[in-house]
């Protein structure tokens, strides 16, 4: 855990090659050094926050992905809309600085039926990933614009970025407590952004201590307003926890979002082809 | 042209032969006995021994075990030549064992034994002959008696009957009593096609037991070809109402369009796009006289009723090689509202450019080959049919009121001149040496998309060539002539903005002259139009375009008519609201030359995932000699003032469906 995160701190001092990088780098390895181990302060006998955001961050997640999806949106007043999708996802761990690529086709409704659309995940999370969508009332492939983060992911309850993947160097975790609930053990974590003025003020993760998956977040605004609690059942296969189904509320507007896997397939060897611009054109692979 | 109705016939019925050798082969894979079909699974109990026994029609070529855990499952794969199944899950009554799901693999049926308890019991797996067992043995711990179940049986499964051993405990064996209910798919489960995924196993489907046994369909044909087969569309009707006098319908169109997508194997799809519309208010075929006659005159089915083949193409996918083959739209270029690269298929202008540019296009037979290699894409497109652009007819509510025709060198007397017109010469549908080619090759490089472009095509618009018969008698021959477009385009994507940009240069493009003592009456100039434009995404509800455009002929000397340089800028705002359901929208095009401008705001509403409303209003606004303007100002036409006054509101509703 700790040579990871040396490895993202050393990739850092690399990118700015600042002096004033240097100073906080060793003042960083001497703080980090001479400070007592976090759980000492946290929840005695347990982890500390950090380290469990780490093992959360390195839990089996497979190289790649197929997942069929249905999207239902309902707003405050009851009524829904459905979105099928089907979706590829491929870990590039780094490779030619992204972090992952997905695809995801459209299935229905109707209208927007064979709309497809491509994400390139960049491994820098300051940068913005590269995003195109196929729209076939226009024929065409689109570039879009990513980098506002906040915005949301097919009208749905999560935004881009709950869907990048989070450094756990972004926030400074805390363990608050450990629950029990029917038998089993759960950490509760607060995970505050170091970054300010972040779209989140912070988050509450609930963590299934045995298992790693995370079945409840809480999200909080910049106002430390109660936005949205994320809830998840999961579902292990071939040996990786995966959602089977998640729920989005957002406490603010009523809005919810349900999205309800199946089909869920790991480590099928999925070609670098089906990232392309090419496959947009094509639908699903 | 003359010749299109048999090549027309020929490309139909290849590519229904394509269709039929396709279905059949996959049709037959449904039926041939060489397809490893399967019979039964067959559940047997001995004390702690569980055994179970997958029948199938013909030998695997082979098997693979192996166990996972949490939960604990034994997954078997036996590979042969695969029917495809609808995953499905055949619950057991059984202490020990869960339940037995299948899913299709491309080269095998993995079948997935999920077994209650965390501790995987001793297992083993093997065939003999066309019989795959695997037994479970748990020495551990006690295990009640249970009755041996048949789990699933196929049809045909009665004729091979006699090839089960019978079951080594003494239980009798016991039938579920009712079909078993639909199941999540097995993980792990196949790539499955894409008209497929959507399917989900119907109890039917998943019948553990014949119900007629012997007068079932053959097992797979119907599912196969349901899952193979795509239908969706929509029926929608458009009314608009003209704002100015004559304050009638400008049309009241029914449209029912549908798609019919078949996949006829891993790698080739059929697609099928008809149209039809029936238009009680207007002529679809639209002509002064009728215009002005009462708005509901139109009974007759041949002025009123359109049905159209749009579409018809076959995909085939084969490694990096992507072939589209029918007739087809292929779309160049990044900009919104404006046809720059996007010209290889000509347009419908009955409606100037008021309808959607895909409904606009007019599908042309061609053939379009992709090849991926690396980071490059390259593309290459043979159009061996023609079609012309269509403009709205003479006299029409659209009809094209700036068309240009050459300067006559009159001379007087006489004060008018003898005109002739001769028909429009086009090429030849079908002849090699009148086919258009393109190229593009594109890449993503740097953060941007690129593309370069050819295009050897011919003018969509016939060029009204001049002859000077004799002393005040002339002839207009008019004629489509050819010409090369070299283009590219580009997009970068930075923060919440995407700049994009296309350009065009034709060379050696047809020019109307005004000077009457010109040869022809036509001049070659080479001609650029391109434009750069910005999207900004401004909020999670608002999507903003901003374009410029230009139109440039090079080394006009003044001869020409119409605008050397002409400007134009767009500006387009698309937004959502009310969870996704209301969608206001506007596009502006203003014409700088002339001051001119077309505003089309609208708003659609979705009443549900399948049925919406759109309200909306295009607006002609400016001087008649702009491209807009043209069918904003009063126009005498046959002693009535109202052929410009084309500003109109509509309304337009639909309903989607899927089959």
């Amino acid at each position: 855990m700790k040579i990871v995160w040396m490895k993202r701190v050393h990739v850092s001092f690399n990118r700015d090659k600042g002096w004033i990088r240097v100073l906080f780098f060793g003042l960083g390895v001497w703080v980090l050094s001479a400070a007592p181990p976090a759980s000492a302060q946290e929840v005695p006998g347990e982890p500390s926050g950090r380290e469990i955001a780490v093992m959360v961050d390195e839990r089996e997640d497979g190289d790649d992905q197929i997942s069929e999806a249905v999207w239902t949106l309902t707003n405050s007043k009851g009524k829904t809309r459905k979105r099928d999708t089907l979706r590829y996802w491929k870990d590039y761990e780094g490779r030619d600085g992204l972090s992952s690529k997905s695809f995801v086709y459209f299935e229905s409704p109707p209208d927007v039926k064979d709309t497809t659309f491509l994400n390139w995940s960049q491994e820098d999370a300051e940068a913005d990933d590269d995003q195109w969508i196929y729209l076939p009332a226009l024929r065409k492939v689109r570039r879009i614009a990513s980098g506002d983060k906040e915005n949301s992911f097919m009208g749905s309850d999560i935004i881009y970025d709950d869907m990048a993947d989070r450094e756990v160097e972004e926030d400074t975790h805390k363990l608050l407590r450990v629950e029990q609930n029917n038998g089993t053990k759960f950490y509760v974590l607060e995970s505050v952004p170091i970054k300010e003025n972040y779209i989140y003020s912070k988050k509450l993760r609930w963590i299934n201590a045995e298992n790693l998956t995370e079945p409840r977040i809480e999200f909080y605004d910049r106002k430390g307003r109660l936005l949205k609690i994320w809830t998840t059942e999961w579902t292990q296969i071939d040996g990786i926890w995966n959602w089977k189904r998640t729920v989005v509320e957002n406490q603010l507007t009523g809005h919810k979002t349900e999205v309800e896997f199946s089909n869920v397939r790991f480590n099928q060897g999925l070609k670098e082809s089906i990232f392309t611009e090419r496959s947009l054109r094509k639908g699903a692979p | 042209m003359s010749s299109t109705p048999t090549r027309l016939r020929t490309w139909v019925f290849g590519l229904i032969a394509i269709l039929w050798i396709g279905a059949g082969t996959s049709l037959a894979q449904s039926a041939s006995p060489s397809v490893m079909r399967l019979h039964k699974v067959h559940l047997t109990a001995d004390g702690s021994q569980r055994q179970v026994v997958l029948q199938f029609s013909q030998a695997p070529s082979a098997i693979h075990a192996f166990p996972l855990s949490t939960p604990t499952r034994l997954v078997i794969d036996v590979i042969g030549p695969v029917l495809p199944l609808p995953s499905a899950a055949y619950p057991a009554k059984d202490t020990l064992l869960r339940r037995v799901r299948v899913g299709t693999h491309p080269q095998h049926l993995r079948f997935v034994l999920d077994l209650k308890g965390e501790k995987l019991p001793a297992f083993s797996v093997e065939q003999q002959g066309s019989r795959v067992s695997a037994t479970l043995q748990t020495p551990d711990r006690p295990v009640p008696e249970v009755r041996a179940q048949i789990l699933f049986e196929s049809p045909e499964a009665n004729r091979f009957a006699q090839s089960i051993p019978p079951a080594p405990a003494s239980a009798p064996e016991e039938r579920p009593a009712k079909a078993a209910p639909p199941a999540p798919k097995p993980e792990a489960a196949p790539a499955v096609p894409r008209s497929s995924v959507a399917s989900r196993p119907s109890p039917a489907r998943v019948a553990p037991v014949a119900r007629r046994p012997g007068r079932e369909p053959q097992p797979g044909l119907f599912e196969t070809l349901r899952d193979r087969l795509d239908v969706t569309g929509f029926v929608k009707n458009e009314t608009a109402l003209r704002l100015y006098s004559p304050h009638q319908f400008s049309k009241s169109q029914n449209w029912l369009q549908a798609e019919i997508e078949f996949e006829l194997t891993d790698w080739a799809e059929l697609t099928i796009l008809g149209r039809s519309m029936f238009d009680p208010v207007n002529h679809l075929e639209t002509n002064i006289e009728d215009f002005h006659t009462a708005p509901i005159d139109r009974l007759e089915a041949g002025d009123s009723f359109q049905a159209e083949l749009r579409e018809l193409y076959l995909d085939v996918l084969y490694e990096d090689f992507d072939i589209r083959l029918g007739r087809q739209q292929i779309v160049w270029g990044e900009s919104i509202g404006l046809r720059i690269l996007d010209v290889i298929n000509p347009q419908d202008f009955r409606e100037f450019i008021l309808n959607d540019f895909i409904d606009a296009r007019i599908p042309l037979w061609s053939l379009r080959v992709d090849y991926t290699l690396s980071d490059w894409t390259f593309e290459g497109l043979w159009l061996p049919d023609f079609e012309a652009s269509r403009p709205a007819d003479q006299g029409s509510e659209f009809q094209f009121r700036n068309l240009p025709l050459p300067a006559l060198p009159v001379q007087p007397p006489p004060p008018f001149p003898s005109v002739q017109v001769g028909s429009v010469r086009q090429p030849e549908d079908w002849r090699l040496s009148d086919s258009e080619v393109g190229f593009r090759v594109t890449r993503f490089l740097r953060n941007m998309d690129l593309s370069l472009n050819y295009l050897y095509a011919w003018g969509d618009f016939p060029v009204p060539f001049r002859r000077v018969l004799g002393p005040n008698t002339f002839r207009f021959e008019p004629r489509h002539e050819r010409f090369h477009l070299l283009g590219g385009s580009f997009n970068y994507a930075f923060d919440v903005f995407v700049i994009r940009g296309e350009g065009g240069l034709r060379l050696g493009e047809h020019f109307v002259s005004g000077d009457p003592h010109d040869r022809d009456g036509i001049r070659q100039r080479e001609f650029l139009s391109y434009v750069l434009g910005v999207d900004w995404t401004v909020n999670d509800n608002l999507m903003a375009n901003v374009q410029f455009f230009q139109n440039v002929i090079f080394n006009a000397p003044g001869a020409l008519i119409g605008e050397s340089v002409e400007n134009a800028v767009s500006l387009f705002l698309l937004s959502d609201f009310m969870n996704e359901t209301l969608h206001p929208q506007l596009l502006a095009l203003y014409g700088i030359n002339f001051g001119d401008l077309l505003i089309r705001p609208q708003v659609r509403y979705d009443f549900s995932d399948y049925v919406s409303a759109t309200i909306g209003a295009d607006f002609f606004i400016g001087s008649r000699s702009g491209l807009f303007g043209q069918f904003a100002a009063p126009v005498r036409t046959r002693d009535r003032y109202w052929t410009g006054r084309n500003s109109r509101i509509f309304l337009e509703v639909k309903r989607s469906f899927a089959l």
